[in-house]
């Protein structure tokens, strides 16, 4: 079984750019499959679209999910992967810019795991995304596999 | 007397006869009663003891044969005596011994005669005298015993019938046995003696016994009858004096009543008497002045009045007279030799005239001549009352026929008329006097009711008949049956050529030219007077009285004088009482009824001085009376004073209706009121104005409706119908459409009048409130636009918030990624590349790090001072003295090793937020703990305090203050008063309590010196509107 990496859907350039180099540091980088919207991350998760040739062979051990996303947003994205049987169990970690109390509070209703404010502050960013990889690659045990019909 | 009887005593003392000694002593006890009886027995004995019986001149008695006689003597003295004295009683009576009915009746004395010994004894007195009587009777037999020897019984017999006789069966019984034994004991052998030997005596003692027993009954049965006799006889004697006195009170009575009857006939014979006179005297001028040429036709006009009605005057004393004449006997008849016929064709001929002035068919059918004995005064009269009564009965232009003819030995008269007939329960009561068939007021002919009265009497004078039937073609039908010859022992006289009067009746048919009297000028502003009287004279007497001063209109009938009433609305009504069809009290009722007329004088003419009646129209609704006759200057000062007394009300109501019409005028409030029954009422001009109406117009109920259409109109009729049905009243605010076309808007409001808990009137007010409704209107209009603004405002407000929201939600977004990624590949660099960079360019990048860091910070603040005061407002009671306590901790947690002397007053609450307030005490509260770094000895203090009227909040600390030069940036945001390497912050957090605060409804300020530390007061009202607590 191939390893499970981790899933970012992140439209700011800069900030996958910023994101992977902390992941970097911590050896998560090889990983990282990134997407740049809604749509992309459920093409990618569901084996749809762009993706179809994936069939949908396994999912990420954590999805990292901005909510700003083009096309698609974020908790879209978010209520969708958790009213599909297959995405249901899915560790979703909400990383945003938002400290805004409403998009918690909606992310949390939506079903997600976690709830990461990326710091303005480079030096805060790079360790909060350094271990939130560590935490959802090495410490986290994935759900198991939904094996109802 | 005692003396005397004693001589009398002594005057018989020396005869022999034993017997005769009996008489003084009967004597003595009969003229001294008892006492004197007594003694004169106790002498007797004694003086026949002393000188007949042997031994003589001596008290002893030796031989028992001569002691019977003796004792005999002795008791015959007392019983004579006791009998004497009850009789003398019985003579000189206190009251009666008896007590019959007779004796206790009314002023008879009780009769004392020899025969009444039964009554005027008693019982006991009777048994004596009873028991007496066989003493006697043995003295007496033993005294002459030679002579009746051998008849024992001998007188006996008699002497137990006479104690029958005055004792009865009581008497008797007691009688007989004692004389049994006197008889047995003296005169049965042997003598003197009880000792029998022969016991055939037995036998006739029990026949003795019987036959007293049989005397004393029969007597008595026969003293019972006698009795009762006696009674009867009384009875019937009362009965005869009563029946005596009634019948001399009722003689007494009839006489009186023919004697008033008497003086009833003297008094109109002789009023008719007197009153002829002096009208032949008035008639007599007035004939002459008539039959001359008068210049002026006004006075021709009075004097034709004048005549007429003394010769009505005259007409109705002639019928009193003959009335007079027929009752007191005195009315004889004169018949003489006449052609029936011709006196008919004669009488008939003097009404020609009328019938052609009043249209009338007179027929007269008399073929003659009819010769007859009858009076032929008598007979005229009876043709002139019956054509008189035909012609008044009969309508102008109906029909009157006459048929005389012969029928067997008498004259057949029939009188028909077209009139309305005498009803079937009336045609024998119009013959009585003073009767008119249809009585009262409402009669429709005038007259005295005297006419058929004469007719009749006449009629029977002549031993003839009338009759009244209805006549084959309706109307009246008079048929008089006359006998062609005079009564029998009547002298019939020769005929006579003799002029008569005319005697044809004045009907009130007085030519009506009579009426243009004299009218001088009135001047148009008179008042208006309305004369109702059926009599044409005295009418026109009562115009030309009044046309001197007041405008006049005449009317001649009750229903005449309603509508004249109703047409000219007279200013004063003067109508009489008696009026033929409407009355003068049913107009008076009639017009009392209508409104119209409510202040209307009405004065009643009435010729019956009737205080009922009187009572009975002021109760009506009459204003005053005159009685008939009245003085002219009588009737012009009670008319001018009511006339008076109607302008000055009228003055009254004009003066208070205008000041009423000025009012309603301003007020622009009418009021109306109309009859339930008709729909016809009244309103005020005020409702005309509203209604753009002729204020003059008519109203009606109708009318006011019509101007409703719509909703108001079928509004305004459901109410008007539940007022009148229910009794509800209604108040409505509706509009209607003038009759200029003009829409208004009304106040409405009715209450129904109620009669009997019926509802008869409504009576309202109408209000223009058209004004009052745009008024409304507009204001609900602009209320309308405001709520509208006021949407649109909160709509626009509402946009600007959520663009406001968007925006700081994309701050917090979007602004914070560039800056990450300055602040990110700065550090990037340093940390990748850092030892090949120059030192420069290092420092560069720090600045650049530091920059963006700075700018996060300013984001943040920004974020949070938009944040503040999102949302709704949470409004509640919040403890601010816990939330003070909370952010202290905060504080103090936050650097541990500051020490700060804190004093937050316990118990502060206020309405509002918790979140916010929260907020607030939080920046507040920091604000101070970092100004007041420096101090040795920080203190804050949170407390409430009063000032410029008002709870206030005070957060006051002794820190470095500021200066209130620049007190205006105080709460700006981004404004500080002191530099960022003084006291490094953002300038937010003052300007974010600022706007907690106001969006509180609460005011804030600052004030400090500098060095002196800083106070900060905010108050909270309880709520947004509210002042303050």
């Amino acid at each position: 079984m191939k390893p499970r990496g981790i899933l970012l859907v992140e439209d700011n350039a800069q900030d996958e750019l910023l994101t992977l180099r902390s992941l970097r540091k911590v050896n998560l980088a090889n990983e990282v499959e990134v997407v740049r919207d809604g749509q992309q991350a459920l093409d990618y998760l569901f084996g749809e679209g762009e993706f179809a040739s994936r069939g949908g062979a396994s999912l990420p051990a954590v999805v990292l999910l901005d909510l700003g996303l083009p096309r698609v947003g974020g908790l879209d994205v978010l209520g969708r992967l958790r009213n599909d049987v297959r995405t249901k169990l899915l560790p979703i970690v909400i990383l945003t810019s938002s400290d805004e109390e409403q998009d918690r509070f909606q992310s949390y209703l939506g079903g997600a795991n976690s709830f990461v404010r990326k710091p303005v502050d480079f030096a805060a960013f790079a360790e909060t995304v350094a271990r939130l990889g560590v935490y959802w690659m090495a410490l986290n045990e994935a759900p198991p596999l939904d094996t109802r019909p | 007397m005692l003396t005397a009887r004693l001589q009398l005593g002594t005057d018989f003392e020396q005869r022999p006869l034993l017997v005769l000694f009996l008489i003084p002593t009967i004597l003595s006890s009969y003229v001294g009663g008892l006492g004197p009886g007594l003694v004169s027995t106790v002498i007797t004995a004694g003086c026949v003891d002393y000188y007949l019986i042997p031994p003589l001149h001596h008290f002893r008695i030796q031989s028992p044969s001569d002691t019977v006689p003796w004792i005999a003597l002795i008791l015959n003295g007392v019983l004579v005596s006791v009998l004497s004295g009850a009789l003398r009683r019985g003579r000189t009576p206190e009251e009666p011994l008896t007590d019959s009915p007779i004796a206790s009746g009314a002023g008879i004395p009780p009769k004392v005669t020899a025969t009444s010994l039964d009554f005027s004894l008693n019982r006991v007195e009777r048994s004596m005298a009873a028991l007496l009587m066989p003493v006697i009777a043995c003295a007496l037999q033993w005294a002459f015993w030679g002579h009746f020897r051998p008849f024992i019984w001998f007188l006996f017999y008699p002497a137990v019938f006479l104690s029958a006789w005055i004792g009865g069966l009581a008497g008797a019984l007691p009688a007989a046995a004692l004389a049994s034994v006197m008889a047995v004991f003296c005169f049965l052998p042997p003598v003197l003696s009880f000792s029998k030997s022969d016991l055939s005596y037995l036998p006739s003692v029990v026949v003795f016994m019987s036959m007293g027993a049989l005397f004393g009954q029969l007597h008595d049965r026969l003293a019972r009858a006698k009795r009762e006799t006696a009674t009867s006889l009384e009875t019937a004697r009362h009965a005869h004096e009563r029946i005596q006195a009634v019948h001399h009170e009722l003689e007494g009575l009839y006489a009186k009543a023919r004697e008033m009857d008497e003086l009833k006939t003297q008094f109109f014979s002789n009023v008719s008497h007197e009153l002829r006179t002096p009208l032949t005297l008035v008639l007599a001028p007035l004939a002459r002045h008539l039959a001359g040429p008068i210049l002026d036709s006004d006075l021709r006009a009075d004097l034709e009045l004048m005549d007429r009605n003394a010769r009505v005057l005259l007409s109705h004393v002639n019928d009193l007279l003959d009335m007079a004449k027929l009752d007191a006997g005195r009315m004889g008849l004169h018949p003489s030799e006449v052609d029936l016929a011709e006196l008919v064709r004669l009488e008939a001929s003097r009404f020609a005239s009328l019938a052609m002035e009043r249209g009338t068919a007179f027929e007269v059918e008399a073929p003659g001549p009819l010769m007859a004995q009858v009076d032929a005064e008598k007979i005229r009269r009876i043709l002139a009352n019956l054509f008189g009564n035909a012609f008044k009965f009969t309508p102008p232009d109906g029909r009157i026929s006459v048929t005389l003819s012969e029928e067997g030995d008498a004259a057949c008269l029939e009188v028909r008329d077209s009139g309305p007939g005498v009803p079937e329960a009336l045609r024998e009561a119009v013959f009585d006097r003073f009767r008119q068939a249809d009585g009262g007021a409402a009669r429709s002919m005038g007259g005295t009711g005297l006419g058929l009265a004469i007719v009749k009497e006449f009629v029977q004078l002549h031993q003839g008949s009338v009759t009244l039937d209805g006549g084959p073609e309706g109307g009246a039908r008079f048929r008089i049956s006359l006998p062609l010859r005079a009564p029998a022992g009547v002298q019939v006289l020769p005929a006579s050529e003799e002029a008569s009067e005319s005697l044809v009746p004045v009907l009130l048919e007085a030519p009506r030219v009579s009426m243009a009297v004299r009218r001088e000028p009135i001047s148009e502003d008179a008042s208006r007077v309305l004369v109702v009287e059926d009599n044409p004279d005295m009418n026109a007497f009562l115009v030309s009285s009044l046309g001197r001063h007041y405008r006049v209109e005449a009317a001649f009938s009750g229903q005449e004088g309603l509508d004249r009433a109703r047409t000219v609305m007279p200013d004063l009504i003067l109508t009489d009482v008696m009026m033929p069809g409407l009355t003068g009290d049913q107009l008076l009722e009639t017009l009392r009824r209508d409104s119209t007329f409510d202040d209307v004088p009405i004065i009643l003419l009435t010729a019956k001085a009737d205080d009922g009646l009187r009572l009975k129209m002021l109760r009506a609704g009459a204003t005053d009376f005159l009685c008939k006759p009245f003085a002219v200057d009588e009737l012009l000062a009670r008319v001018d004073s009511l006339l008076a007394g109607r302008r000055r009300n009228q003055a009254a109501l004009k003066s208070q209706g205008e000041l009423l019409a000025r009012m309603s005028r301003l007020a622009k409030v009418g009021g109306w009121s109309f009859e339930v029954a008709t729909g016809q009422g009244e309103w005020t001009e005020e409702v005309a104005r509203i209604h753009d109406l002729d204020p003059s117009g008519f109203a009606s109920a109708a009318q006011g409706m019509s101007y409703f259409h719509g909703e108001h109109r079928a509004a305004i009729e459901r109410a008007v119908q539940e007022a009148i049905e229910f009794g509800r009243p209604y108040d409505l605010e509706l509009e209607l459409v003038s009759a200029a076309g003009v829409e208004k808007w009304v106040r409405t409001q009715a209450q129904p009048i109620l009669v009997d808990g019926k509802v008869v009137r409504l009576q309202g007010a109408i209000q223009d409130i058209t004004k009052r409704k745009r008024a409304e209107e507009e204001i609900q209009r602009l209320n309308a636009n405001l709520e509208r603004t006021v949407e649109e405002r909160t709509a626009e407000l509402r946009a600007a918030n959520s663009e406001l929201e968007a925006f700081a939600y994309a701050v917090s977004h979007d602004l914070r990624a560039p800056l990450r990624a300055m602040s990110g590949f700065s550090r990037a660099l340093v940390e990748d590349f850092g030892v090949d960079l120059p030192a420069e360019a290092r420092t560069y990048l720090d600045q650049i790090m530091f920059g963006s860091q700075r700018m996060g910070e300013l984001i943040d603040g920004l974020l949070m001072l938009s944040r503040s005061t999102r949302g709704d407002l949470q409004r509640q009671t919040v403890d601010l003295s816990a939330l003070a306590e909370e952010a202290r901790l905060e504080l103090e947690q936050g650097d541990p090793g500051r020490r700060v002397v804190w004093r937050i007053e316990q118990g502060l609450r206020a309405q509002g937020d918790p979140r916010m307030l929260q907020a607030a005490l939080r920046n507040l509260f920091g604000n101070a703990w970092k100004y007041s770094t420096h101090r040795e000895q920080a203190e804050i203090t949170f407390e409430a305090v009063d000032e410029e009227g008002m709870r206030q909040f005070m957060v006051s600390d002794n820190g470095v203050g500021f200066d209130m030069a620049h007190a205006s940036k105080l709460f700006q945001p981004f404004q500080r008063l002191h530099r960022q390497d003084e006291f490094p912050g953002l300038g937010i957090g003052l300007a974010t309590v600022q706007r907690i605060i106001h969006r509180h409804g609460g005011r804030i300020i600052g004030r400090s010196e500098p060095g002196r530390g800083a106070e900060f007061l905010f108050s909270l009202p309880k709520s947004p509107l509210g002042e303050s607590t």
